[in-house]
């Protein structure tokens, strides 16, 4: 967050290139919880550019549970392709710095969306203050925040004490006082944390993160000096009126990879290859969201803003810098491969089958889910399997987009939830869902089903994990950021002119005229005329230039406020796309209707031939779909069977002989270490102890 | 990622192989082992023993004698710090001969725990933990041991690891279903040819199947797949419950079918684990089979990239996998009949079709 955008992008560059000295070549890596993702960085001509890409399935699970293994299969992949080595002699490292011979890289730089959340305790003073601001700290990093504590807490000291053991948090993070304020209170919350750490017998007590009230860091450092590690930033409230989140954002990411590193699956050994170990993925949106809407915003005052969307297989993030202001939203609870069964339950089943374009019972999508939860991995091999995937993704977006808006457009999103999103310029897709579709025609799609955005909206996809490695760099090398973005970094996928109101179907609705320059000097024109409810894609090719001009033919129906709009683009991996379906998207309720919608957005969106949906499809659930047992059992002793609930109550309420880790209660338990640790140091604990119930 | 080198993900089915499990503690538990390196472990042995943390109770003891002065509760206590209590156990105060305490004019405890400190006028009493066991869940030889964690306990065996299971464990000898399915088998008469048994089954379970299960005292089940509305009943059931396609209606590949059939009559140990979303562990069905005397099997092969060549579990959308072969790995992506290009190989199935197959959907055996 050090760098500073500029207002000429080539300006950038040279000023970049006289303020930052040089650290040569970069390899960045993003564990994902299905794919691992490398980016060899490098200078070409004094310039960053991104020189290599690989990819490979993340060996967290069974039977490999080390990250490394997916590691090497990606940076072998660049090898492949580059003939550049990185990997160690044994396939166990990356060769670092670079050598002489071109072997290895200089810098190395890992992110990662993996595994649980930080279970977090967080202890400030005033939630509307500290607690807030720490709230807003933890926005970049994969934190569940557990329990809060603070003095509007109406509970006793010894039910706090309990909360915060019976939480079994992985970090606790104490904010409150502001500089040169109070110390009394801060210091009872450092009392009663530290209790419960002594008391909590565990064999390695969660760290501490301290952003609190400066003067009083050297009694923090001393209170945990024997029970923990204890990382320490800025105040997040330095002063009533503002608010420090960086540092504390940082050391969050920190107290990340130090726990990250002991929870195993290899990222003790990965970590220790990078002097920053590893970083959570949601930092870098956070940071590039940041950069790009400051960038945007130094062009054009009136400029809207970026939104980055990253729908993955267990956890979904949303970053977005919406009039200079950024925020960014972590889902744990969305995502459409491990985590797809949680998103089923969070969008409701409805939401999915309003974009099913044929008839599917609640069974029929819960197993869709349960299965892909299963498999997270897997690829739809046809036209069903792909509707049910698509549906699921939209779903999941609009969610995470309906659950975040209030943070961007309190008033409208409060009014109305399908009031058009603020103006975006820039929508970036990241994961593996909107970047894995096959078609970038289809990525585009999704991202305008799921966003609606309105007006003129230019669509990238981050194929690459180009931004998680970006923003590990920008603290420590920005002109590496400035130049890779500035040499196409990201994908373009189309520029996106969106009707809102709702233009009638089949009734002419915008017409367009396109310029485009040819490689030998000449200008084709074209004039198209889009008929409302339709989605119109051109295949403008990647990189070359067109002028457009789009117009509204209805009343009521605009781009983004505006009747006609005329500029330069460039063509994108999916062209350039109007959509006329109008804003919201009109998705029709009847299920005829709306396959025939749905399946025709498919072809106008990729060029195809329409779908037919066979009409057993829309007449009634698949013949694969549940069976319903309509035989009546009977009950037991009369020939028949009793109903499923008596049968099974006594034995669910029994406790199973053979459940992996059993519980018994167990009167005779020995003291534990800790216990007997607790009594040797008695006295001092008499001491926290007579402070904390006195 | 291309199709000229790829991992794809491994499935066990293995006739018999050296299998390595790691048991250890859950992650919000501390504890430690309970078997050093190289002891044998039979199927329930307690591996790793650890507490959950227990929640703290404050007595105000001099407020409910009503003393006047908090030190003046030292003469009255009847407890030590450290020492263990039961609940309505007298903490302080007078008592009675036959030992009850004398109302008002004693406290009690209000549960179960360990005295942790006395003073103020105050007893706090950590309350009894729960103790958390982990089980070795195959018979073996503990061959490293994680301090504060568990063991990796060693065993050979034949393997077939499914993808979902009811959370239980079990273990018993390996029989089929009858000609008519498991359903034939309910009413009033428990069918002795089964009870004690581990059956498979090539249908999918429907809820009338979890009646049998429970209803005819069966050890486990194998079977292909179930509806996900069952899956609340299914984890009620005490017998294990171990899914080897998915959910839905999806009958049981015929190669998984095959190898239980062969091994019929055997010794099975059914370790029915429900994958969670973080660090999926699949459920698995361990078969004793008999070794001869120098006969040491190795290691499944985990770390080898899709071959032309290569057996596969070619799965579909809906929960249904299928054996095939692949014969060849297109260099470049496929374009599917659904309109996606992706990177593919080329199977050859057990029914003799031949199909592109993405390369996400490919398993191979090993």
């Amino acid at each position: 967050m050090v760098f500073t955008p500029t207002d000429n992008r080539t300006g950038g560059r040279e000023s970049a290139n006289a303020a930052f000295a040089r650290s040569g070549s970069i390899l960045a890596v993003d564990f994902g919880s299905v794919y691992t993702r490398a980016v060899l960085i490098d200078l070409v001509d004094g310039i960053y550019q991104q020189v290599a890409t690989g990819e490979a399935r993340t060996t967290a699970g069974f039977p490999h549970n080390d990250v490394g293994i997916g590691l090497a299969h990606a940076a072998a992949e660049i090898t492949r392709a580059t003939r550049r080595r990185l990997l160690t002699d044994d396939n166990m490292g990356i060769i670092s710095p670079e050598t002489p011979d071109r072997k290895g890289v200089d810098i190395i730089r890992f992110t990662a969306s993996i595994g649980r959340p930080l279970r977090t305790v967080m202890m400030g003073l005033v939630p509307q203050m500290s607690i807030a601001s720490a709230a807003r700290a933890t926005a970049g990093t994969y934190v569940q925040v557990v329990e809060t504590i603070s003095l509007d807490d109406e509970r006793t000291p010894q039910q706090q004490l309990n909360a915060i053991l019976l939480s079994r948090p992985d970090l606790i993070f104490i904010v409150g006082g502001t500089e040169g304020g109070a110390r009394q209170t801060v210091l009872e919350l450092v009392t009663l944390t530290r209790l419960a750490l002594r008391f909590g017998k565990r064999s390695s007590n969660p760290p501490i993160l301290y952003a609190g009230n400066t003067d009083l860091i050297d009694e923090i450092k001393s209170a945990f000096a024997d029970v923990t590690s204890v990382f320490i930033a800025e105040n997040v409230r330095p002063i009533l009126e503002s608010e420090t989140l960086e540092s504390a954002a940082q050391e969050l990411a920190l107290a990340y990879d130090a726990v990250s590193s002991q929870r195993g699956l290899g990222f003790d050994r990965v970590g220790a290859m990078s002097d920053i170990g590893v970083l959570p993925t949601a930092q870098s949106y956070d940071v590039i969201a940041e950069y790009l809407g400051r960038s945007l915003l130094s062009q054009n005052r009136r400029a809207g803003g970026v939104l980055i969307a990253d729908l993955g297989s267990s956890v979904s993030t949303l970053s977005a810098a919406v009039y200079g202001t950024v925020s960014t939203s972590i889902r744990t609870d969305i995502g459409v491969g491990a985590s797809a069964v949680e998103t089923l339950e969070r969008v409701g089943i409805e939401a999915v089958r309003m974009w099913l374009p044929f008839l599917a019972s609640d069974d029929d999508i819960r197993a869709y889910a349960y299965n892909k939860r299963l498999r997270p991995a897997i690829v739809p091999e046809n036209h069903r399997a792909l509707y049910y995937e698509h549906a699921l993704a939209r779903a999941a977006l609009r969610k995470l987009v309906s659950d975040t808006r209030p943070a961007w457009t309190r008033e409208t999103a409060l009014d109305n939830p399908n009031a058009p999103l603020p103006q975006f310029q820039q929508i970036i897709g990241a994961g593996s869902t909107l970047t894995r579709t096959g078609q970038p025609a289809l990525s585009a799609m999704l991202m305008l089903d799921a966003f609606q955005p309105s007006g003129v909206t230019a669509l990238y996809l981050d194929e690459s994990a180009l931004i998680p490695a970006l923003g590990t760099l920008a603290p420590t090398n920005p002109e590496a950021v400035v130049q890779v973005l500035d040499a196409a970094g990201l994908n373009l996928l189309a520029a996106c002119f969106s009707v809102d109101g709702a233009p009638r179907p089949g009734r002419a609705a915008v017409k367009v005229t396109l310029t485009i320059r040819k490689d030998d000097g000449t200008r084709q024109t074209e004039q198209h005329t889009i008929n409302g409810g339709e989605f119109w894609a051109y295949p403008l090719d990647a990189g070359v230039s067109a002028t457009i001009s789009v117009r509204t033919l209805r009343r009521g129906a605009t781009l983004g406020g505006r009747r006609s709009i005329r500029m330069e683009i460039n063509g994108g991996r999916a062209g350039v796309i109007v959509d006329a379906r109008g804003r919201p998207i009109p998705v029709p309720l009847a299920m005829r209707a709306r396959a025939a919608a749905i399946t025709a957005w498919y072809a106008q969106a990729t060029g195809q031939p329409i779908h037919e949906i066979p009409e057993d499809w829309l007449t009634e659930a698949k013949a694969d779909a549940a069976p319903v047992v309509k035989q009546k059992p009977p009950k037991i002793g009369t020939g028949e069977l009793p109903e499923l609930g008596d049968l099974f109550q006594p034995e669910a309420e029994a406790a199973p002989a053979g459940r992996r880790g059993r519980r018994k209660k167990d009167k005779a338990a020995a003291p534990t270490p800790a216990e007997t640790q607790a009594q040797q140091t008695a006295q001092e604990e008499d001491d926290d102890l007579r402070n904390l119930f006195s | 990622m291309t199709s000229e080198i790829y991992f794809p993900d491994h499935r066990h089915l293995h006739g018999v192989m050296l299998i390595q499990r790691e048991r250890a503690l859950p992650d919000d538990v501390d504890g430690s082992p309970e078997r050093p390196k190289n002891a044998r472990v039979s199927f329930r042995d307690v591996v790793a023993r650890g507490v959950r943390p227990a929640p703290y109770i404050v007595v105000d003891a001099a407020r409910e004698l009503k003393l006047r002065r908090p030190e003046a509760l030292d003469r009255l206590l009847r407890v030590d710090q450290g020492q263990d209590v039961n609940r309505g156990q007298v903490l302080a105060g007078k008592v009675r001969r036959n030992g009850d305490p004398v109302r008002r004019r004693s406290v009690v405890a209000p549960r179960g725990g360990t005295v942790v400190y006395i003073g103020q006028g105050r007893i706090i009493i950590q309350e009894t933990a729960d103790s958390v066991e982990v089980e070795s869940g195959v018979n073996g030889t503990v061959i490293s041991v994680v301090p504060g964690r568990g063991v990796t306990v060693e065993t050979y065996a034949a393997a077939l690891q499914g993808v979902w299971g009811n959370g239980q464990r079990a273990i018993g000898i390996l029989k089929p279903e009858p000609d008519d399915g498991l359903e034939s088998i309910f009413g009033d008469q428990v069918d002795n040819a089964y009870r004690g048994a581990v059956v498979f089954t090539r249908r999918a379970i429907k809820a009338i199947t979890l009646r049998v299960i429970a209803d005819q005292g069966l050890v486990g089940v194998i079977a292909p797949s179930m509806e996900p509305a069952l899956i609340d009943t299914a984890r009620s059931i005490r017998a294990p419950i171990l899914l080897t396609e998915g959910f839905g209606a999806a009958r049981m590949n015929t190669t998984y079918f095959q190898f239980l059939s062969e091994n019929t009559g055997r010794q099975v140990m059914l370790d029915a684990v429900e994958p969670g979303r973080v660090n999926a562990y699949p459920p698995e069905a361990l078969i004793t089979v008999p070794l001869a005397g120098s006969e040491r099997p190795s290691s499944p092969v985990i770390h080898a990239p899709l071959r032309v060549g290569s057996t596969v579990n070619v799965i579909s959308g809906e929960g249904l996998t299928m054996t095939g072969r692949v014969t060849d790995l297109p260099k470049t992506p496929v374009l599917l009949d659904n309109g996606l290009r992706v990177a593919c190989g080329l199977v050859e199935l057990s029914t003799g079709e031949i199909r592109h197959v993405p390369l996400a959907n490919i398993e191979v055996y090993g």
